[in-house]
Order: structure tokens, then C-alpha cells, then sequence
């Protein structure tokens, strides 16, 4: 085999699965998202557990809500960090800034997540449940949003990505 | 020493350059912030200052004055951004912070329908004031209680406000519990309501003050709901509570009475040489003999001063 075709079927190879992993890594942006929301929305429900019935104070029912791994833990353990030095709202919306620029959120997406800290620990017992609430209905819309989207897109790219590699990789053989 | 470490901690949580001169001095007793007012500190009877640089003086010139921003964000610091979490004690007008000291707020109120007090805003001015726990006030007045090593007599303690009633109550709960040598007391379990949260000062449910290695506390819980919930579930020797006087109080008492748990608990109440100005229910149970010891306080040696004993039913005097 001569030099010539080895070097062509590396760059074709090299096409291909740099293609396969574009797909992979945009199609996983879908995934991302269905798991950030998804687990968001059970650590809304812890903290509103913890506020409306333990009534432990913010850092305590943050903790709580940070308690386990998945998508979404790390807004709230990194609110607990920054809570020492500043107002609630603010240590939110900073960990939000930190965690949301990965999964290319919409700016709808993004306040929804973010409003939570506008009333965080401002309130009594019953207005904070009702913001919770609030929360916990938009992300669900957004959810069911994200998953549609994730059904149509992301076995799209997975597939699509490859086939136009190796598309290209013929073209240019 | 722990207490003074606790305040000095909370004022410099509050960022109040005063941290330092508090850390300095014990006698401290209140620290009073108001808007666009000078901070001062009572310390050993006297009035003082908070100087820009963080010192106590008697002039002020160059005091600290704080505006009403720097007033809600220590408010926030104070209820650790958890509005929720104290709204309970914002009701009722102060907030205990570690160590037992306890934080007055003075604000607008806002109002339920019924008219009561549902929150407090635009805070105005907070009043910390220092805890003190005066242990051993209780040795003199335990001699009359006790009525064997394995027993003592429901005792009600009587007197005008101010005058170190629940001061004595934390002290003899406090002895009643751990036991004395001075007549022999082993020592009992004690179910403690804390209605107003003054005796045990419970910071996050544990008491700041020593109760007892025996007390379990009911803390903030209304005092009939906490007698009966004493009673059924932690099986006490001696229930502990302050200022019964209604007839709500009145039957719960006589509820654990009858279950044959000994109570010790305060009234208000003026007394020369019989009940005559103790509220009516107090002095019901006092006269049915429910209460075999009543304990009448006066303030001529400073607070808890023991004026009289007088028994039970028949409200003699021993």
C-alpha cells in the first residue's frame, strides 16, 4: 500500500470519529440538560421539605438539598460556600453563572433556575413554598421542553455526525 | 467565659468594631443599635459609647452612628438569612442567639387580620442583650422543696416582676436534676417547658444554659400543650415551667398533678404575709394544696431574695 492512501485513510479515520465525537458531545448536551432539570427538581422538593418542615436555617436546608450527587449539586453546595460572605440572592445567582455557562441553557431556562434566589431565605415559611412552587412548575415545563428536544436531537447528531464524517472522508478520498 | 466568647463572636459576625472592647470586659450586659442613632453599651451598670475606632466612651463625640441598611443587613446576619426559619421568634418580638443571649427587634409590625403580630419590617433598632445565669441562687430556696432524698414538694415561687423568679426557677431546675448534697437529692428526671425560651435559652436545640443532665426541654412550646406532651411521652419526675396564670395553665396542672408528677413553677404575684395579690387561678391551686410550697420572693437582698415560705391549702407560713 502506498504512503499516499495510508496517510488519506488516517485523515478519513481522523474525520470520522472526530465527527462521531462532535455528535456524541452535542447530543449530550440534550442528556445534560434532561438531567440537570430533572435532578434540580428533586432538590427543590428536598428544600422545600426542609423549609417548610424542618424549618432548619438556609445553609442547613441547602445542605440538605446538596446531600447526594448528580447534575445539579453543585449550585447549591456553592451557594453554602458563598453564603458566608454575601446575601443569599447573590451567592445564587453566583453559583448559577458557574454551573449553567456548560449546558447552553435559554435565557428563559436560566432565570427560571435563577429566580429561586430572588426570595431565598427572605420570607416566611409560607412564601418561600409558594416560590419553590413557582420554580418547580417552570422547570417542569422547561423538562418536558428538554425532553422532547433530547428525543428528537440527540439521536440525530449521534447518527447524523458519523454518516457526514464519513461523507465528507469519501468526498475528499 | 464561653457566653462572653459567644457575644464577642456575634458582634463581630454583626462587623461592629466593638468586638474588641466587648472581648475585654465580662460586666457587659446590652449592646443597643438604632437607626441613625449612637450605639451604646451597657457595661457594669454605666452607658457607653461605640467610638469609630471600636472603644467605649462616655462622649459621643465620634460614635458610631449606623443607618437603617447597615440595621437589616445585621438583622439578616442575626436571623442567618433565614426569614422563615425565625419567623416565630420575630413574632414575638426577639431571636436567641448562641451562648443564650437574646436579640430584641423594634420595627414596624405587620398584622394578621386577627391582629397579631405576623412580622416585623423596616427594623428600627435591636437590643442584644447578654445572658447571665446566676448558678448557686438556687442552694438556699432547694432546702425547702426537697421532701426526701427521692421526692420533693410541687412548689409555686411568687413574686413581682423583676425580681429573679426565673433566674431561681433555671437554678433549682438545674439542681433538682443533677442532684444535691445539701440536703441529700438524687436527682430526677425534669421535663422543662420553655415557653418564652428564657430558661434553657435553646440556640438550634440545645440549651445554652445548664439545666440539668436530667431536663428534657420543651422549647418555645405553649405551656399546657408542653405539660400535657411532657407528661405522655418522657415520663418526668417534675415538670418546670413559668408564669402560669390562666385556667388553661391552671388544668393542666392539676392534670399532671393528678398523674402524681411533682411541678415547680412561678406566678406573678405581690405578697405580705398571705396570697391576696396572686392571680386567681395561681392561688386556687395554691389554696387546693396542689402546690405544697409556695416560695414568695422579694428583691431587698437583690433578685431572689427568699421573703417567705408558706405551705400549701393552708397558706401558713413555716
Amino acid at each position: 500500500m502506498e504512503i499516499n492512501t495510508l496517510v488519506k485513510l488516517a485523515g478519513a479515520l481522523l474525520i470520522v470519529s472526530g465527527s462521531t465525537l462532535f455528535g456524541k458531545s452535542v447530543g449530550g448536551i440534550y442528556k445534560k440538560r434532561v438531567e440537570f432539570l430533572r435532578d434540580f427538581q428533586g432538590r427543590l422538593d428536598v428544600l422545600k421539605n426542609e423549609i417548610g418542615f424542618m424549618r432548619g436555617v438556609l445553609s442547613q436546608c441547602l445542605q440538605k438539598a446538596a446531600e447526594y450527587e448528580g447534575a445539579s449539586k453543585c449550585i447549591f453546595s456553592e451557594t453554602i460556600d458563598a453564603l458566608e460572605a454575601m446575601e443569599a440572592e447573590e451567592a445564587w445567582n453566583e453559583a448559577c453563572e458557574k454551573a449553567l455557562c456548560r449546558l447552553y441553557f435559554s435565557g428563559e431556562e436560566e432565570d427560571a433556575v435563577k429566580s429561586l434566589g430572588r426570595f431565598l431565605g427572605a420570607s416566611d415559611t409560607e412564601r418561600q413554598i409558594e416560590n419553590i412552587e413557582i420554580v418547580k412548575d417552570k422547570i417542569s415545563l422547561f423538562l418536558n421542553k428538554a425532553e422532547e428536544e433530547k428525543k428528537k436531537n440527540e439521536p440525530f447528531f449521534k447518527n447524523a455526525a458519523p454518516l457526514a464524517g464519513v461523507g465528507i472522508a469519501i468526498l475528499l478520498f | 467565659m464561653y457566653r462572653q466568647s459567644m457575644l464577642v463572636d456575634f458582634v463581630k459576625k454583626l462587623n461592629m468594631s466593638v468586638a474588641r472592647s466587648i472581648a475585654e470586659r465580662e460586666d457587659v450586659e446590652e449592646i443597643r443599635i438604632r437607626v441613625n442613632r449612637p450605639v451604646t453599651v451597657r457595661a457594669g451598670g454605666r452607658e457607653y459609647y461605640v467610638t469609630v475606632g471600636g472603644t467605649l466612651s462616655e462622649s459621643p463625640d465620634r460614635c458610631i452612628i449606623p443607618g437603617s441598611g447597615e440595621i437589616n443587613t445585621m438583622f439578616l446576619s442575626i436571623n442567618e438569612k433565614s426569614v422563615y426559619a425565625y419567623q416565630d421568634e420575630i413574632k414575638k418580638g426577639f431571636i436567641t442567639i448562641k451562648g443564650g443571649h437574646r436579640v430584641g427587634i423594634a420595627g414596624k409590625t405587620v398584622l394578621s387580620e386577627d391582629g397579631a403580630v405576623n412580622y416585623i419590617k423596616e427594623i428600627s433598632g435591636l437590643n442584644i442583650r447578654a445572658a447571665k445565669e446566676i448558678k448557686g441562687c438556687g442552694i438556699g430556696p432547694v432546702k425547702h422543696i426537697i421532701r426526701n432524698p427521692e421526692d420533693i414538694y410541687s412548689t409555686l415561687i411568687v413574686s413581682p416582676p423583676g425580681t429573679g423568679k426565673t433566674t431561681l426557677l433555671r437554678d433549682l431546675t438545674r439542681i433538682l436534676s443533677d442532684g444535691t448534697n445539701t440536703p441529700f437529692f438524687k436527682g430526677l428526671n425534669v421535663g422543662l417547658v420553655d415557653e418564652r425560651s428564657e430558661i434553657a435559652a435553646c440556640y438550634r436545640g440545645v440549651p445554652q444554659n445548664d439545666v440539668g443532665k436530667r431536663t428534657d426541654v420543651l422549647d418555645g412550646c405553649p405551656k399546657v400543650t408542653g405539660m400535657l406532651m411532657l407528661l405522655r411521652s418522657m415520663a418526668p419526675g417534675i415538670i418546670v415551667t413559668d408564669e402560669i396564670g390562666d385556667k388553661g395553665d391552671a388544668d393542666a396542672v392539676r392534670c399532671v398533678a393528678n398523674a402524681g408528677v411533682r411541678l415547680v413553677a412561678t406566678a406573678h404575684g405581690y405578697c405580705k404575709n398571705d396570697l391576696t395579690d396572686l392571680r386567681r387561678d395561681a392561688k386556687e391551686l395554691a389554696e387546693e394544696g396542689i402546690f405544697q410550697k409556695i416560695i414568695v420572693l422579694d428583691n431587698s437582698k437583690g433578685p431572689g431574695t427568699v421573703k417567705c415560705v408558706l405551705n400549701g391549702g393552708t397558706l401558713n407560713g413555716n
